[in-house]
């Protein structure tokens, strides 16, 4: 299996944040999902892949090429949305795309004008009018319209509402029909990554906690509710994180197969969200 | 090639700003030299203030294109296409010199229909109608430009602007303070003297000479920080 992206001990000093030696691939054909809370280190990763920011450590190979020394060849290949979606103000989605299509060899005007009706954008209104939503469409049609092989979204869902943001998930979706795509997004909205992604990476605090196929995760962790009777000093310690009341406790386990040899028929055992993932993995660095 | 299509991309995103820019040079020309003709065109000092006008606005008119990008974070969007941050650099460098070689005509234009409109003609301008005026204002303004884009591009435009500024200001109070203290008047003298003996081929080959070792400097001087710069 060909790897799109491959990261390898990445690092990057700011001094009062830190990326530790973080470590993953995505293979070609598929979407993975970049989960972590704010300021966990998810924009500045994906910076780094698109050499806006420099590492100082590490190498990163897109399509099998070092990111840098190769940038203008591996950028022809890239569709890149960015958090913010700021454009010229001034100008319309016309105009705008007049500006960007020329960068692009493979640009395909037919792909653009489909993904402006399909997103419902005025071409002829000025980008200054529009909404955020509507911003993030346009920064998604532009990023979309040149063929790329690889997409990468910094929290491309966000200031989207529900049905297009289903839309776009549909859209992704439709896109992985060629097998020689793949896409890294990132998300706060953790139901996006759960409905899209078949790679999750999970960032805290600038390092991997873990980067997995959705299904290994959803295999792995497990939440776990039972009676505080069945809580003491050693079962405690097969949880990532509890959190308890007189009523009862519920904690997450990584492990769900020694929950079960642990706990048996006392316990319930429900499938963990990416949120729930998300939560008491931070609840444990907190606690 | 890239470098062509980040130039095109400067006129084609900036264009509308640009031509009322360069419409108001005009205009800002025409109303001086009206005034300056109807207070009688002594050459000096109105020819001083208006050298200061023509070099001030033409300067403004590619500042304003910067501040556009730098309002709508565009320099983060033209570093994730693919082109190299050194076509970056290159492109902007030429784009401010393009649009200095359009401002100057807009200065021009506004002087004739100055004298069309509302004067005579008057021996005051035979100094603003002579090319080597416009070409020391194109040499002059392509000299500042080499000095200030390398602010730009380590500092950004607003931080830039400030400490070129001050930087500036630093020189000239020094070399003010520099030519009371060793009173280097005899050496320029001297030197003046020297270069009046030249040619004008070897002068305007030193010239350029100059100006291109200047260009050089700044030029790569940009790249290296842009490279270094975190967007």
């Amino acid at each position: 299996m060909n790897n799109t992206l491959e990261i390898t001990n990445l690092s990057k000093d700011y001094g009062d944040f830190r990326l530790d030696n973080v470590s993953f691939t995505l293979p070609t054909g598929f979407i993975m999902g970049l989960i972590g809370p704010n300021g966990a280190g998810k924009t500045t990763i994906i910076k780094i892949i698109m050499n806006l920011v420099r590492k100082q450590g590490g190498e990163i190979k897109i399509f099998g090429q070092d990111h840098r020394k190769c940038e203008v060849e591996v950028k022809k290949r890239i569709g890149f949305v960015y958090d913010t979606p700021n454009y010229y103000e001034h100008l319309n989605l016309k105009q705008l795309k007049n500006v960007f299509s020329p960068f692009y060899e493979n640009w395909d005007d037919a792909v653009f004008n489909d993904l402006v009706s399909r997103f419902e954008l005025p071409l002829n209104k000025s980008i200054k009018k529009f909404s955020k939503g509507m911003s993030m469409k346009a920064s998604i049609a532009i990023a979309l319209s040149h063929n790329a092989d690889f997409l990468i979204m910094d929290e491309p869902t966000s200031g989207l509402d529900p049905v297009v943001r289903r839309e776009f998930l549909d859209l992704l979706r439709e896109l992985m029909q060629d097998e020689n795509k793949s896409i890294l997004f990132s998300s706060h909205v953790t139901t996006d990554i759960e409905q899209a992604a078949d790679y999750i990476t999970y960032v805290n605090k600038g390092k991997i906690v873990f980067s997995k196929t959705k299904d290994d995760v959803f295999e792995q962790y497990a939440m776990v509710k039972g009676g505080n009777d069945l809580l003491d000093n050693d079962t405690r310690k097969s949880f990532v994180a509890i959190r308890s009341s007189e009523f009862g406790f519920e904690g997450l386990t990584s492990d769900v197969t020694s929950s079960k040899r642990l706990f048996g028929e006392k316990a319930i055992y429900e499938r963990a969200s990416l949120e729930d993932i998300m939560f008491y993995n931070n609840l444990k660095k907190a606690v | 090639m890239n470098i062509w299509l980040l130039i095109r991309k400067d006129f084609r995103a900036n264009g509308i700003t640009q031509l009322k820019a360069l419409v108001i040079l005009c205009a800002l020309s025409a109303f001086f030299i009206y005034f300056w003709l109807n207070e009688g065109g002594d050459v000096d000092p109105g020819i001083v203030f208006y050298t200061l006008i023509v070099l001030l606005s033409s300067s403004m008119v590619s500042i304003l294109y910067m501040k556009t990008d730098d309002l709508n974070q565009m320099n983060k969007h033209f570093a994730s296409l693919p082109v190299k941050r050194s076509e970056i650099v290159l492109a902007r460098y030429a784009s401010s010199y393009l649009l200095i070689v359009f401002a100057l005509p807009a200065h021009f234009l506004g002087i004739q229909v100055a004298v069309l409109l509302w004067g005579e003609y008057h021996i005051g301008l035979n100094i603003t109608n002579n090319p080597s005026f416009w070409i020391s204002i194109y040499v002059a303004l392509a000299f500042f430009k080499n000095l200030a884009l390398p602010f730009y591009f380590k500092f950004g435009l607003n931080k830039g602007m400030i400490i070129y500024s001050f930087t500036m200001f630093m020189l000239l109070i020094g070399s003010m303070f520099s030519f009371q203290v060793f009173n280097p008047f005899y050496g320029i003298q001297q030197f003046g003297e020297w270069l009046s003996g030249q040619s004008i081929f070897a002068i305007l080959s030193m010239g350029i000479a100059l100006y291109l070792l200047l260009l050089a400097g700044s030029t790569s001087l940009s790249v290296k920080f842009y490279k270094n710069q975190e967007l």
